[in-house]
């Protein structure tokens, strides 16, 4: 039986944990709103590229653009993208368990992008194979770290040293739910052309090969962006879900930590009473 | 309004710019371009340059680091990388960001990416230059 004092000085540590764990929930929530905000904010800008990429694509639809033209499949890559921070439950433990297991699985095996320090910390000790590391992304979360990453892998598939690129991330559902999520980046999976009849057609200035060779990389670039932000409020969200987990555990071990004490309380004093009695008794 | 239309310029992360214009100078692949209202439908991609946004309060300039502008009867969208009011440019970062740029391009070591070194030396500069052109 532990002694009262370590039982009160437990709950007292407990009590401070639990005020860390709030702060953090707290932190998360302010982050999570912020983070979501931006996730809207790229709405706009997400409708009008489609909108011009199916334009395009269905103009210029007999000739293929090479960063849309699929290949046999030599050497793949995979961008796993993870948090830079952990305290955020299974966030990053599940997203390194499925790039594993796409490695493990995969032919051929893909080499590894890793976005975000836990999957490249943990990726890196294991036998894998990691192309390039972007650590620290998430701090200041920028639209240039994504344009450097998509232009780097873009540049990796032009040269013909992998001919496939797949994005491995936590969508973000709601504030309760992440859901893991491949998804293929290059060679850009085909439009889905439908026709707009309000469209009456542009005139494109320089040619329509031109701009697609603009619009295709730009195209890329948001795509990685979007899914960076997506992974970002997701990671929020989870480290969220996890402080409120853990401040509802701390409160748990409070009240057993207390009951304990009471108890013990309880059964000293009536020890000592019994001694007293006893004592009493004895001297009659 | 008669002689304005409604001008829409985004970002991957956020709303630049909503509201009407009277004409919009912009930075074309082709050169530089000017839509007034009435401009036949049109698609075209951006370099880095400055964009001049006329309406009822004036002149506004912004840096604009590429993109691409579309242009419909009575709507302009302007889909820009980043964009920047030449008032509020971060100088110091712009030149950081030049010597960064230059100094990948001497380096001219293996692996470096001269294309993309090009482009962000051609951002930079940019910036400069607009926030140069403005004092």
């Amino acid at each position: 039986m532990p002694s009262l004092r370590e039982i009160r000085r437990r709950i007292a540590s407990t009590k401070d944990i639990q005020k860390i764990t709030k702060a953090m929930q707290t932190v998360a929530g302010v982050r999570l709103r912020r983070a979501q905000n931006r996730l809207f904010a790229a709405r706009p800008y997400a409708r009008k590229l489609d909108e011009m990429m199916k334009h395009l694509a269905a103009q210029t639809a007999d000739e293929r653009h090479p960063l849309m033209t699929p290949r046999e499949v030599k050497v793949s890559a995979l961008i796993v993208v993870t948090a830079d921070r952990g305290f955020c439950g299974g966030f990053n433990s599940n997203v390194v368990r499925s790039a594993m297991e796409s490695v493990r699985e995969g032919s051929p095996k893909p080499g590894l992008v890793c976005v975000g320090r836990k999957g490249s910390d943990t990726l890196s000790r294991q036998r894998v194979e990691i192309l390039t590391s972007h650590t620290n992304v998430f701090q200041v979360l920028e639209y240039a770290q994504a344009r450097d990453i998509a232009d780097e892998v873009t540049g990796l598939f032009t040269s013909g040293r992998i001919d496939r690129v797949d994005m491995l991330y936590n969508e973000f559902k709601s504030a309760g739910q992440q859901s893991l999520v491949t998804e293929q980046l290059l060679p850009v999976p085909p439009m889905e052309v439908e026709d707009d009849p309000g469209f009456t057609g542009y005139v494109y200035e320089p040619s329509q090969p031109l701009l697609l060779n603009d619009l295709v990389p730009q195209h890329i670039r948001f795509q990685l962006w979007r899914v960076l932000l997506e992974s970002n409020t997701a990671e929020e969200a989870a480290r969220m879900m996890a402080m409120d987990n853990a401040t509802r555990n701390a409160n748990d071990l409070i009240d057993e930590l207390t009951l304990t004490a009471n108890k013990i309380r309880q059964e000293t004093i009536t020890s000592e009473l019994m001694d007293i009695v006893g004592g009493a008794e004895a001297l009659k | 309004m008669a002689d304005g239309y409604s001008l829409v310029i985004v970002t991957p992360s956020s709303m630049a710019f909503e509201g009407e214009a009277r004409s919009v100078l912009a930075p074309g692949t082709d050169g530089y371009f000017e839509v007034l209202i009435g401009h036949v439908p049109m698609l075209t991609s951006l370099r880095p340059g400055i964009l001049t946004i006329r309406n009822e309060d004036g002149r506004t300039q912004y840096a604009v680091s590429g993109g691409f502008v579309e242009v419909l009867r009575s709507q302009v969208t302007v889909l820009a990388e980043t964009i920047e009011e030449v008032g509020a440019i971060d100088l110091d970062r712009a030149r950081q960001a030049e010597e960064r740029a230059r100094g990948r391009l001497e380096s001219a070591e293996e692996g470096v990416d001269v294309e993309r070194a090009k482009a962000s030396l051609d951002r930079a500069l940019n910036r400069i230059r607009a926030s140069a052109g403005l004092q």
